[in-house]
């Protein structure tokens, strides 16, 4: 959870400093000599523009999960999140910390219909056990929002959604450039037909944009949760990772 | 099994009726002398979609017994009626104007009341002697702050202990050459 205190904590600073110490200790702790790196949601071009910016860290593979990274085709939040429209800076000064209540709010509007769906087919289902069981659990999970520290999300909106630099190979992570034709690793995308949050076409970008022969495209059903988390995930999803994973682990 | 028919044909009179009295609608708003905007533009196509997703589920499926089932599936696809046509209209420009808007007079409201209540907060728990949030808030930086710093120590220290293995590593090669190398001279 993050608080006041982490108000100053930039992107950059997770790109730069957090990511590149986790890739070490992870190293260091398991005694292997290179490791796989799987982004997840906003994780993914986080952690893309980590690998592309660090070719010292010994990267096997790559998989991106739904993480957006052509943010011209990222739909609804690219349209509400334009300079012309959303001033980020006014946000930021302002609020400082961007409240949990008002991330939800924000993805409650994408599809504003949702929670009345879901709680329709609870009730339909309430007699089967194992239905309320996933719910509960999902549910608990997919509503648990976190507030953002204010400069992580002046950053994230303004070089990511409002500049696409990702994508277009114009961004710096502490005077490093960022360009993810770098990224030569085998990689794995996976994008939800469903997904209107990071949709699939906006997802499929990195295949594209990276300098690796070893790549590949998945698009899977389900949503932006779904794809990863419940029933149809074990089903659909992670066999498929998996056996990718499998065949280029050593 | 029972005709869908009948029902088919229930619901195309019900569209129509919609229908008339949408228009109808439509006319007395707009021979209003100040013409607002045509809600209908947006209403419409709603329930256009709504009802013909209810026919089409109708036609698709003849009616059974069981009426649970269907009034379930006339709702799922009502509502996905509903949240398509809600997706068209948040996709447009003009929403997302208006949302900007929106947030920016939030803004403006919320900044110096929100700016009042935490200077507010400060000087009462002042008063009363208390820590307050700023306080909390700078103890809490610097134990960030102290914990980046162990990382960092931690990060050296690392570092050291390898270069230390790796020195050791050869100078336990080293004995064993240089006793063999001793034991050749004896010889």
């Amino acid at each position: 959870m993050f608080g006041l205190e982490d108000n100053g904590l930039t992107l950059e600073e997770c790109v730069v400093k957090i990511l590149p110490r986790m890739a070490r200790k992870v190293l260091e702790s398991s005694g292997a000599d290179q490791l796989t790196v799987l982004g997840y949601c906003m994780g993914a071009p986080l952690s893309a523009a980590f690998v592309a910016s660090h070719p010292e860290i010994p990267v096997k593979n790559f998989i991106n999960m739904a993480g957006p990274i052509d943010f011209s085709r990222v739909g609804l939040f690219g349209l509400w999140l334009d300079k012309k429209y959303f001033n980020v800076d006014r946000f930021v000064d302002t609020l400082g910390t961007i409240p949990a209540d008002m991330v939800k709010a924000g993805f409650k509007l994408l599809k504003p219909t949702m929670d009345l769906s879901t709680n329709i087919n609870l009730w339909w289902n309430l007699w089967n056990d194992k239905y309320v069981e996933g719910f509960t659990a999902l549910n608990k999970w997919a509503n648990e929002y976190v507030s953002f520290p204010g400069e992580f999300f002046r950053q994230w909106v303004r070089d990511f959604y409002q500049d696409n630099r990702l994508y277009q190979g114009d961004l710096r992570l502490g005077g490093r450039p960022v360009q993810l034709r770098s990224i030569t690793c085998p990689i794995f995308v996976v994008g939800a037909r469903e997904d209107y949050i990071a949709p699939p076409d906006c997802v499929r970008a990195l295949v594209d944009a990276v300098g690796s022969q070893d790549k590949e495209y998945v698009e899977l059903p389900g949503g932006h949760i779904s794809l990863i988390a419940g029933r149809g995930a074990s089903v659909h999803c992670w066999p498929k990772v998996s056996g990718w994973l499998a065949s280029r682990s050593s | 099994m029972v005709d869908s028919m009948p029902t088919q044909q229930l619901f195309d009179l019900w569209k129509k009726g919609l229908e008339d009295s949408t228009q109808a609608w439509s006319r007395l708003l707009t021979q209003s002398p100040a013409a607002p905007p045509d809600p209908t533009a947006f209403w419409k196509p709603v329930v256009e979609q709504w009802v013909q997703s209810w026919a089409r589920t109708i036609a698709a499926s003849p009616v059974s017994p069981d009426i649970a089932a269907q009034w379930k599936q006339f709702l799922d696809h009502s509502i996905e009626a509903w949240s398509r046509a809600l997706g068209q209209a948040m996709n447009t420009d003009a929403f997302a104007q208006h949302l900007g808007r929106y947030l920016d007079q939030w803004l403006v409201t919320t900044a110096p009341v929100k700016k009042a209540a935490d200077q507010q907060i400060e000087s009462a728990l002042q008063t009363l002697n208390m820590a307050s949030r700023s306080q909390l808030t700078a103890v809490a930086r610097q134990i960030v702050e102290l914990e980046e710093r162990v990382e960092r120590v931690e990060d050296v220290v690392g570092a050291i202990s390898r270069k230390l293995d790796d020195v050791l590593r050869a100078v336990q090669k080293r004995p064993s050459s240089g006793s063999h190398e001793g034991a050749s001279k004896e010889r």
